[in-house]
């Protein structure tokens, strides 16, 4: 029987997980903290578009006439927060496209990577290579609080729910409690037509544990091999992530659900990183059914 | 179907992770119980030593009258070629994939590693591991990857492909059809599945573009993306075709077995009482119903395939607009759903795993759907939709559903 206890902590667990809220977290942190930084930024891209440029570009960028200025340079800092340690360049301008609704195309891309180039004058953040043939990389300088970086370093993905997710009734939600989402996977993907939602709502209320005597005497290791140093640090961090959550899931109340997405073809994927049935030959011996039975037809001795 | 208590279930997910899962279920129980006192001592020489641990600590629970909340995976046997010789009625692919003989625990990439081995003549050995590959990717359209494996022009590519045609014949004809549904051009393939799905596939071609950043010195990168972009041909449609109906498996079996005994009792008494009157000549023809069961009802005319995602729809004014074939079909499924209580099922595709004491009445359901398919005209729905035409293909042989109803090792 759900609690409104377990509703309280799910929220919680939300409001600290979830990209969305950690987002509002950092960008408030940036507006109080940074006014200086943001009227640079806007008035190095006002420079930019207010340049002379071949037809191309001019026409690329005049695009971006138009768009609230600060909003842009707010939303890009708020983007660079988020690079703690050295992210590829390409990628880092993929997804800054991304929150600044523009798309993923080549011409969208490079009116990122320039505006990226531009406000990087700001000194909020570094582009650089570590030699000369290395990848252009992003890292933020900006100083934020110890709390929300912690937030940040797991926002990577959202752990299951401890109360039993919303009812599924239309394409676009989550059965998370604060955000929705298309439950159809890829890009592009999205429609509104038949996706079978009675199959995902009856997979959504399936209440998992974690065996805890499991993780006690069963210790995660790696699936691949730890040949490089920034192998051996990603999979630390991963571990020591992945512990956290299995701790915090115990101490709510050891009971679970995962959501489910589908794909463009129906498959359905449960959706968890650091706790998932469908992941590694681990992470599926740590999940079982909350309902624990007898077996039936053991031997007496 | 040969059932086998909770116990012997864990006993098989012991050998199962234990790397035994090719054996019979009786040899798999057998390993397990002459090992009962050492298995810990095992754990380092297990295939899958994670879940061998786990599997071997849930034992010891329920030794000790623990109860436990473990979960006993099944898969299907060789997903893909096993799907498409039900769609194609083919009884070789469906041997080789576990849906004929009872007293056979079936491999398809071991029957094609055989036959290519006497194919070839002993002179080269074909590995299990080899022929796998090969053949996983060859029935979903790739010739990239047996040529990697066999070498191009050799005797051993030649040899694959007649294995491939000899183990499953259905399934490599079916391949053909599918790669032939493939629109030039289209921006995307679109279909249905029985229970109403809407499979939305759009041909992205992938792109790449050589970025230069004048802010940035004049940087440079590469940028790769997908551009929704139809193209001459393409491959994709039949591993797409085919993963729609593994997810649509999925969902009967979701269905059939997490289900809600109020709304299922509720069904399987109006649908016979409706099934009554229809005998005796007293039913009303149906004239006004609700939207969502006159889509439902649309689908099974499509497709020929009766599914209980109507269920929570049906009423009995309602029954009247329902045909009497699709009554009885619901009828079947229904009373074989209500024979044992819902449980839960934890899924990953073709992998189906709950409660050690639950898997004789998942691995019956999973029967019962493949046989249901394999007697239904479902492949000729599923290609008129792609072609943009009504038409009908013939199957290799009327019996299938029949022999699948007798077999031990659908799932395994």
């Amino acid at each position: 029987m759900e609690t409104l206890k377990q509703i309280v902590l799910q929220e919680m667990n939300e409001k600290s997980f979830n990209r969305n809220h950690i987002d509002s977290y950092v960008r408030q942190f940036i507006e109080d903290t940074m006014p200086a930084k943001i009227q640079q930024g806007v008035s190095l891209v006002n420079n930019y578009l207010n340049g002379t440029y071949y037809e191309s570009k001019a026409k690329r960028i005049n695009q971006l006439v138009g768009l609230d200025i600060t909003k842009v340079v707010i939303d890009v800092f708020v983007g660079i927060a988020y690079c703690l340690r050295p992210q590829l360049f390409t990628s880092v301008s993929a997804q800054l496209a991304g929150r600044l609704h523009l798309s993923d195309k080549a011409d969208a891309i490079k009116t990122t990577a320039e505006l990226l180039a531009v406000l990087c004058l700001t000194d909020v953040f570094d582009i650089s290579k570590d030699n000369k043939f290395a990848s252009l990389e992003v890292v933020s300088r900006i100083k934020l609080s110890a709390k929300i970086v912690e937030y940040i370093e797991n926002s990577h993905y959202l752990p299951p729910m401890i109360c039993e997710p919303l009812e599924l009734t239309n394409n676009y939600s989550s059965g998370y409690l604060t955000h929705n989402d298309s439950l159809i996977l890829g890009n592009g993907n999205h429609h509104d037509g038949d996706i079978c939602l009675d199959v995902l709502n009856i997979m959504n209320k399936t209440a998992l544990r974690l065996d805890t005597d499991y993780l006690c005497k069963v210790e995660e290791e790696a699936t691949f091999d730890l040949d490089t140093p920034e192998k051996i640090e990603q999979w630390k961090i991963f571990k020591t992530q992945s512990y956290g959550i299995y701790e915090l899931l115990a101490k709510q109340g050891n009971q679970f659900y995962m959501t489910h997405r589908v794909d463009k073809r129906g498959r359905i994927y449960s959706q968890g990183y650091h706790i998932n049935p469908q992941g590694t030959s681990f992470k599926k011996a740590t999940a079982e059914l909350a309902y624990e039975e007898l077996v039936e037809g053991v031997p007496i001795i | 179907m040969k059932c086998y208590s909770g116990y012997q279930y864990l006993l098989i997910d012991i050998a199962n992770q234990y790397g035994l899962d090719k054996k019979l279920f009786e040899e798999r129980i057998q390993w397990a119980s002459d090992n009962l006192t050492v298995l810990e001592s095992l754990a380092d020489q297990a295939e899958t030593k994670p879940l061998y641990m786990k599997a071997v600590m849930a034992l010891r629970k329920a030794q000790k009258g623990i109860p436990t909340g473990h979960l006993v995976g099944m898969d299907a046997c060789c997903s893909g070629i096993q799907i498409m010789s039900v769609l194609t009625g083919c009884i070789a692919g469906a041997t080789a994939t576990g849906l004929v003989d009872p007293t056979v625990r079936a491999d398809a990439y071991t029957y094609t590693t055989k036959v290519m081995n006497d194919v070839l003549g002993g002179g080269v050995n074909i590995s299990r591991k080899q022929a796998k590959d090969a053949l996983m990717t060859s029935f979903y359209g790739s010739k990239a990857k047996p040529k990697e494996i066999f070498g191009e022009d050799t005797p051993e590519l030649n040899a694959f492909y007649q294995a491939a045609f000899t183990v499953a014949p259905g399934a490599w004809e079916l391949l053909q059809d599918l790669l032939g549904t493939w629109k030039p051009f289209a921006l995307k393939h679109e279909w249905k599945l029985p229970d109403g799905f809407d499979a939305k596939v759009k041909v992205m071609t992938k792109k790449e573009a050589r970025i230069e950043v004048d802010e940035l010195d004049h940087a440079t990168f590469t940028y790769e993306f997908y551009e929704n972009e139809g193209t001459k041909s393409g491959l994709s449609n039949a591993a797409n075709v085919v993963h729609s109906v593994d997810a649509y498996i999925l969902r009967c079996i979701q269905r059939r077995c997490n289900y809600d005994v109020c709304d299922v009792q509720f069904a399987s008494e109006i649908i016979e009482a409706e099934l009554i009157k229809r005998n005796l000549g007293v039913a009303v023809p149906g004239l006004d119903v609700v939207p969502m069961l006159e889509y439902y009802c649309e689908q099974y005319a499509r497709s020929g395939v009766a599914d209980v995602v109507i269920l929570p729809y049906l009423t009995s004014e309602d029954m009247g607009y329902m045909t009497t074939d699709h009554l009885k079909a619901l009828a079947g499924i229904v009373n074989h759903m209500l024979t044992y209580k819902p449980f839960e099922v934890v899924t990953v595709h073709d992998e189906f795993k709950v409660h050690a004491n639950n898997v004789n009445h998942l691995r019956q359901q999973y029967i019962n759907v493949l046989a249901e398919l394999a007697d239904s005209d479902l492949l000729s729905d599923l290609l008129s939709q792609l072609h943009g035409t009504k038409g009908t293909s013939k199957k290799l042989s009327n019996n299938l559903g029949k022999l699948i109803r007798s077999s031990e090792y659908a799932l395994s």
